[in-house]
């Protein structure tokens, strides 16, 4: 079957120069998408939690979650924005449907900064990583369509499977998704960069929570489609990614490996004898040597077992006829794994690790440090980031610390000021700024330079902006949406909810959509449902039974 | 339009490749593609410098600050630190 893909960003919100209120500040972009003058439904996820205690309210008043006319997702989870991609079909699809919300949500950012809702002197910004340097991590989740079989096998207790053909996948790819990262978090020893912004906060293999004793591998099991025919996998390890390369692979890798797992394609054992020991080794690992260690007592590097996997998605390809975009995917894999092994350096304008390192290292080569020497005085530096404004006894543990580490105190204030510049530099790599001079984020900045490889075009970035995907029922969803809108009650990925005009009466129906691969572009049906047409299905099945897939149901409502 | 009309499928960027030296014309010093990653390298140090200042070296502590300020208009890179850490987890 297609493995059908999206992707999840929660974006880091701060609202610079003002007390920290991130429910607000997120409250804020919400508003703004719906000053945007594009149709929305409010979501409600799922469907049947409706309340249709809801009918008398207002439409739009103080909403927390919409569905789009792109037929993604934008709303507040915890105190995120979060933007959900539509399901895609392929790899290329997916990354240009990714970055058209980060379109939308910098569009939300300067309408709000230009709006004055803010106090003077006040700034929201939206940033596309994965830490908030303090110890809170917050996800880009992938999820992945699956034939039922495979996800059973894959959640199942101490799966086999899992342990021996996904995880290792999972673990080391992060050498090249990794968005990079300064430091180290959650209490894990002094690190001066890392390949991802993530790796510090999994400290279990298998569960089902998302925010804390974060596993690897994520046991939710919330299909949004019929779960007899297709299950949604939930990968929550991977890093939020600006590079196109870098999510082109991500994506593009994920959804071979798990068409070869359900075909029974991947027979070699490769359990690590320590998932969650790996993948911090890995991220770690700026050299590519390190050998991780297996399960029966081989010890590979990551780039081998990335390699492996190559090899054997080479034959399961070759067998089964796989797409030219599948074939591409496999030549940046290849290309990728073959310059970690010779010039990693050379990828400075394709992986977001590689571009930021990059950058991180001219600066350093600039003022004549080095990583080995940040991260030596990090402990001492950090001693004095306790209070605003570091007192005597914090300079005097903190000298103590430097000097315990043969570290010169003359060169405190040098390293300081690296420490934050460092930092600094890492998360502007984030911010979605994508306006003119300074108001423009450091990685769209190095786009606008010609500093980063591109993927897309602009204009299909842009085309999905406001329409969706062709290939999935994304396309139902995003024209029904712009259809219906002022009819709407409430959509979310399985269906949607609508009070149509029935003479002085409303008739409440409900789309079913819970077909991923029905209602795509080829489907007529998308073009022939009007208002008439539904309202005329919708009378005539006034009383009937439940109604088969993605045909009205209906319920009837007095004024 | 229709709607039907609208579909559109996303395809691969294709760089441009750069035009080959004409004859007569072949470089004597440093390779196009040398002088191209160097001058994309002082690009991406401007860059930098913008953001965070000039090394110290080369220009006064203050001028770099003012720089500083300039990029982000209020905040230096500490406070911009200690502001956005202020968000919450996932």
């Amino acid at each position: 079957m297609a493995t059908l893909m999206g992707i999840e960003t929660e974006y880091g919100v701060a609202l610079l120069g003002a007390p920290p209120d991130p429910f607000f500040a997120s409250q804020l972009v919400i508003q703004a998408y719906q000053q945007l003058g594009l149709p929305w439904a409010t979501a409600v996820s799922p469907l049947a939690s409706f309340d249709f205690d809801r009918l008398g309210d207002p439409p739009g008043a103080l909403e927390t979650s919409l569905m789009l006319t792109n037929g993604a997702r934008l709303y507040i989870d915890h105190a995120h924005p979060e933007y959900c991609t539509p399901e895609c079909g392929s790899p290329l699809a997916l990354v240009a449907a990714d970055k058209a919300g980060e379109r939308i949500l910098a569009a939300c950012q300067a309408r709000i900064n230009g709006s004055g809702v803010l106090p003077a002197g006040c700034q929201l910004r939206l940033y596309k990583n994965n830490s908030d340097h303090k110890g809170n991590s917050y996800g880009c989740h992938e999820n992945y369509l699956v034939p039922p079989g495979l996800y059973e096998a894959l959640v199942a207790p101490g799966s086999a499977l899992l342990a021996r053909g996904l995880l290792p996948f999972l673990v080391t790819r992060q050498i090249f998704c990794g968005a990079g990262k300064v430091g180290s978090e959650n209490g894990t020893p002094a690190a001066g960069f890392q390949l991802t912004q993530r790796a510090d906060f999994f400290e279990t293999i298998t569960g089902h929570q998302t925010t804390y004793n974060r596993p690897i591998f994520n046991l939710r099991d919330e299909p949004h489609a019929d779960p007899r025919q297709a299950r949604r996998l939930h990968v929550i390890c991977g890093d939020a990614t600006m590079a196109e390369l870098s999510t082109f692979l991500k994506v593009g890798t994920a959804q071979i490996v798990l068409a070869m797992l359900a075909a029974g394609a991947i027979p070699d054992n490769l359990a690590f004898a320590d998932p969650v020991a790996a993948l911090r080794l890995v991220s770690r690992d700026l050299s590519f040597a390190g050998l991780l260690a297996l399960a029966d007592g081989r010890h590979m590097t990551a780039r081998e077992l990335q390699l492996r996997y190559l090899e054997l998605a080479h034959g399961y390809l070759s067998r089964s006829g796989g797409s030219d975009e599948q074939w591409e995917v496999l030549q940046e894999w290849e290309q990728v794994l073959g310059a970690l092994a010779g010039d990693p350096a050379g990828l400075g304008r394709r992986l977001d690790w590689a571009i930021k390192r990059q950058v991180l290292e001219r600066y350093l080569e600039a003022r004549g440090l080095t990583w080995e020497l940040v991260q030596t005085w990090e402990p001492a530096i950090a001693r004095t980031l306790v209070a605003e404004e570091p007192t005597t006894a914090d300079l005097a543990a903190a000298r103590e610390l430097a000097t315990g580490a043969g570290l010169p105190w003359g060169d405190y204030e040098l390293q300081r000021e690296a420490y934050f510049a460092l930092r600094r530099l890492d998360l502007e790599y984030h911010d979605l700024r994508q306006g003119e001079g300074e108001e423009r984020g450091l990685y769209y900045e190095l786009e606008r330079q010609g500093l980063v490889e591109r993927l897309l075009y602009d204009d299909d970035i842009e085309h999905l902006r406001t329409t969706p995907p062709a290939e999935t029922r994304a396309w139902a969803r995003g024209h029904w949406i712009a259809r219906f809108h002022e009819y709407l009650l409430a959509a979310d990925w399985g269906g949607m909810i609508l009070a149509l005009p029935h003479g002085k009466a409303r008739l409440v129906c409900r789309l079913n959509m819970l077909d991923p691969l029905r209602g795509s572009a080829e489907d007529p049906a998308v073009e022939a449902l009007t208002l008439a047409a539904l309202q005329q299905q919708a009378v005539a099945l006034a009383g009937a039974e439940p109604a088969p897939s993605r045909t009205p149901e209906h319920r009837s409502e007095q004024p | 339009m229709s709607e039907q009309q609208r579909i559109r499928k996303i395809t691969r960027r294709r760089e441009q490749p750069e035009e080959p030296p004409r004859a007569g014309q072949l470089p004597t010093g440093p390779s196009e593609e040398q002088r191209a990653a160097e001058e994309r390298l002082n690009r991406l140090d401007t860059t930098i410098n913008q953001i965070v200042g000039q090394p110290q070296a080369s220009a006064p502590s203050e001028v770099a600050g003012e720089r500083l300020r300039t990029r982000m208009r209020v905040l230096s890179s500490e406070e911009l630190w200690r502001q956005f850490r202020q968000i919450g987890g996932e």
